[in-house]
């Protein structure tokens, strides 16, 4: 497969009546992203707002981050999803980079999901440094928490699409190719590098709980094989609001910062052969068929060496640790990426589990860390979820306003596809 | 199948234990069974950050064996090591409680979903 994506570098986002990029500055016809929202007779009311790194401005509850790209010459938008399917992976697309829609949902009263623009908590999130074009989006009233779910995560596919029209014609500023062909290719290509596979855990439990593949609901498959390009490409959404700090956006999915830096080893010092989706089941059985099958399918390819990244924390750990165990009583070495559970001081056991063979781990953060977010001039999303952040414990809400929470509620904090700002220092 | 809850919206339900108590007093009950011998059908956390602060929790046990199974031991007294540790700090937080108590019944209702066989098999 090989995918092309054309870079226009986005400096700046206005709200205007035509969606174009001069000179680096984004235009967003708003009167058009909202008239493409309310489509759905599902929406009552939707809320156009900017929110620019620097800003002292909090975004609240955010639903979904999604990278605004325009498919060229192909059915543009999500395969299977809001469009008719097509293979993903192939072709052209052009990348507003920079720019991100965000989606405001308030499903349910505690949803967390934090994205401040300025201070302390803009350091802890990726998306405090994108230029965010916010969408709130009210729907009609009586849906049950799973139809607002599918509302707001479709209405933000399709703002997304919408604003990504403006990459139609604008100039490129660079141009990257993501090619891999089939394994036995490859290795001829590169016969002494050990060949490496990604396996990707994702949160596959139920509502708010849950990741799309083409449209096909993940906790409905067993393990299965994907070229990483699809995933490059809009093929998979997310459909998880809960987990702030560690789950997967589809801004993420668009740039899984691990199938990058894979891909940036390849033919250097690894192989990279592809990729596994491994989804994170409720039961014991489905946890032990899911880590089964994915030590199966990577000892049937011949893959020598595996990385793991979690989604979630918590019951997900369980799997995490049983997928390491299984492929390394194989003989494949096997790394993990997750983040952990240490506590307040950070010296707790950081994961459900634990397993002899986990030995290479890569932590991507406490989300017990607590951090001080001080007060937002300006709230854009749902006042009401911005006072309970900090959720539940004595003396949290100082006088000033300023609040202490975990990263937890911060959105990408500890992001375990490696696509967030923490890092480990040495002393 | 036995289903041990302390979600008011399970309470009265076909086979469900009821526990008149917190998320943790939920998974110790589950601990003590599964180390009489119960099946542990579903994980007994959540998979998320936030539904950690849940008040609520239900779990699927199954048959009931003439020993323990050790792995699913470890997984239901890990389940309250890491519970505690995630909200040791925390208080309650009341005007939530229905939302959660709604969350965790469709979190459940999807965990029978996804053992709806075994459960018409009567293998659980």
């Amino acid at each position: 497969m090989r995918l092309e994506q054309n870079l226009i570098y986005i400096k700046d986002v206005v709200l205007g009546d035509e969606n174009k990029v001069e000179d680096g500055v984004l235009t967003v016809d708003a009167e058009g992203l909202r008239n493409v929202v309310l489509e759905d007779d599902k929406v009552k009311d939707v809320k156009i707002d900017l929110a620019k790194p620097g800003e002292c401005a909090r975004i609240v509850p955010v639903k979904d981050v999604i990278e605004p790209r325009y498919r060229v010459d192909r059915a543009n938008g999500f395969p299977g999803v809001t469009t008719k399917y097509e293979e993903a992976g192939n072709g052209t697309v052009n990348v507003l980079k920079g720019a991100a829609v965000v989606t405001i949902g308030d499903m349910v009263g505690f949803q967390e999901g934090v994205i401040d623009m300025w201070g302390e908590g803009a350091l802890w999130t990726p998306f405090s440094k994108t230029l965010n074009i916010v969408v709130d989006i009210t729907p009609v009233d009586g849906l049950d928490p799973h139809q607002h779910e599918v509302v707001v995560r479709l209405a933000g596919l399709r703002a997304s699409t919408f604003v990504g029209l403006a990459a139609k014609d604008a100039a490129i500023d660079e141009t990257v190719v993501y090619e891999m062909g089939p394994m036995d290719k490859e290795t001829e290509k590169y016969p002494n590098l050990p060949k490496v596979a990604y396996v990707e855990m994702t949160i596959s439990q139920g509502l708010l709980h849950d990741t799309f593949l083409y449209g096909v609901d993940l906790k409905q498959i067993i393990p299965t094989w994907f070229h990483p390009n699809e995933e490059l490409d809009n093929a998979v959404i997310s459909g998880n609001c809960v987990a702030a700090c560690d789950k997967i956006t589809t801004y993420q999915h668009q740039n899984n910062a691990l199938i990058l830096d894979l891909y940036e080893q390849h033919g250097k010092t690894i192989n990279f052969v592809g990729a596994f989706f491994a989804p994170e089941l409720t039961t014991l059985d489905g946890k032990f068929r899911t880590c089964d099958y994915t030590a199966k399918l990577c000892e049937q390819m011949g893959v020598e060496g595996v990385i793991v990244s979690e989604e979630g924390y918590g019951n997900p750990d369980s799997d995490l640790v049983m997928i390491c165990s299984r492929l390394e009583k194989r003989g494949i070495k096997t790394a993990l990426v997750t983040d952990e559970c240490s506590g307040w001081d950070g010296t707790s056991q950081p994961l459900t589990d634990t397993a002899p063979e986990a030995v290479a781990v890569v932590s991507s953060g406490n989300v017990s860390k607590v951090i001080d977010l001080g007060p937002a001039e300006r709230v854009i999303g749902n006042l009401k979820s911005a006072q309970t952040l900090a959720g539940g414990w004595d003396g949290c809400v100082a006088d000033d306003g300023s609040i202490k929470v975990e990263l937890n509620a911060v959105i990408g904090a500890t992001s375990e596809i490696g696509y967030h700002n923490a890092s480990v220092k040495l002393y | 199948m036995l289903v041990v809850s302390n979600n008011p919206l399970m309470k009265g339900g076909e086979n469900v234990e009821f526990v008149e108590g917190s998320f943790r007093d939920v998974l110790v009950n589950v601990r003590d069974k599964v180390f009489l011998g119960y099946d542990l059908v579903s994980h007994p956390l959540f998979a998320s950050s936030r539904m950690m602060f849940s008040p609520f929790r239900t779990v699927i046990l199954g048959k009931r064996h003439h020993s323990s199974d050790l792995e699913q031991c470890q997984v239901a007294e890990n389940a309250i090591i890491l519970f505690e540790k995630a909200t040791e700090h925390r208080n309650g937080q009341p005007e939530h409680d229905m939302g959660y108590a709604a969350m965790d019944l469709r979190l459940h209702e999807s965990a029978l979903q996804e053992i709806s066989i075994l459960v018409d098999a009567h293998a659980i």
